[in-house]
């Protein structure tokens, strides 16, 4: 079985990418002899983990739903194509992004998304930090700890470039580690952390500029 | 001396503990000295820390229901 990279600063990092207990070999055996109880196995170990990463990449919650539906029905027809070179989390976790991306791009009219480098921090020429503003607020904490900030951070995330967004839902949101990611998305490990570190700049300068804007969007 | 560009370079490595001894000390001199930078360090932490909330633990029930009517509707092998 498969395990994947931890983070090393761990709170709320999943402990495996392979649900706990789950013997894929054997689950990967029923589902090819359309065994019906294999199918429900597969349900009940990954439903949850493939709407929370759909949640994570789309706009809403009917995008989503859509998403789960085409996820689940591509993997019951196509697993007797599923070859075992990777995981099959791997192989999940991939025809989930590809669904979920689909389905935004099907919607495209309601896609806004915006130019990350807008939001990198500002130095001068001898490389020190050049702020408008103090840099960061308690009100900033205070939206951080509000139960509304949920929406916040989805709306924010989903407008995200979908090579930032993917990269940062599976590595900060689902908590995979870097060379999982790397894995699912058929990227460098290095262009996963370029990209993790991009979006986390922009999603803590969103933060700090909705405070600093008295809670308006630019 | 590193300068707050730098330092903002390294932080995603930094914060996930993946800078050698040596580049974490330099970074940590910075911080030491840098109270804008200290805080950016923080800051970016806990904001990383509010996405990790994000994740959904279990399925809501009529997603679910939803879902499993789909399935049971279509042919499992493609037509």
């Amino acid at each position: 079985m498969e395990r994947v990279d931890q983070h090393r600063e761990g709170t709320g990092a999943r402990s495996s990418w392979t649900p706990p207990g789950l013997a894929e070999a054997d689950l990967v055996r029923g589902l090819r002899k359309g065994d019906e109880a294999a199918f429900a196995d597969l349900l009940k170990h990954f439903e949850a983990r493939v709407y929370s990463l759909a949640r994570g990449l789309t706009r809403n919650e009917a995008d989503a739903q859509d998403a789960l539906q085409d996820t689940f029905l591509s993997v019951f027809r196509n697993i007797g194509r599923f070859k075992g070179d990777s995981s099959l989390s791997t192989w999940i976790y991939r025809i989930a992004v590809n669904s979920a991306l689909m389905t935004v791009r099907r919607h495209r009219k309601d896609e806004r998304t915006v130019s990350i480098d807008d939001y990198m921090p500002a130095f001068d020429d001898d490389g020190h930090r050049v702020a408008a503003v103090p840099d960061w607020h308690p009100a900033v904490d205070e939206l951080l700890l509000n139960k509304e900030l949920g929406g916040l951070l989805r709306r924010w995330i989903a407008e995200l470039d979908p090579p930032y967004r993917t990269v940062f839902v599976l590595r900060d949101q689902e908590g995979l580690g870097n060379e999982a990611v790397a894995e699912v998305l058929g990227l460098s490990v290095a262009a996963v952390k370029s990209r993790l570190h991009r979006a986390r700049l922009y999603l803590r300068e969103r933060a700090k500029g909705y405070v600093y804007r008295g809670g308006r969007e630019r | 001396m590193r300068t707050c560009r730098d330092i903002v370079g390294l932080v995603t490595e930094y914060v996930e503990g993946g800078l050698t001894g040596t580049e974490s000390r330099r970074l940590e001199d910075h911080l030491t000295a840098c109270g804008a930078c200290r805080e950016f360090v923080d800051t970016l932490k806990r904001t990383r820390d509010a996405v990790r909330s994000l994740r959904i633990e279990s399925i809501p029930d009529e997603c679910r229901r939803r879902l499993h009517r789909f399935l049971e509707k279509k042919p499992r092998r493609s037509p």
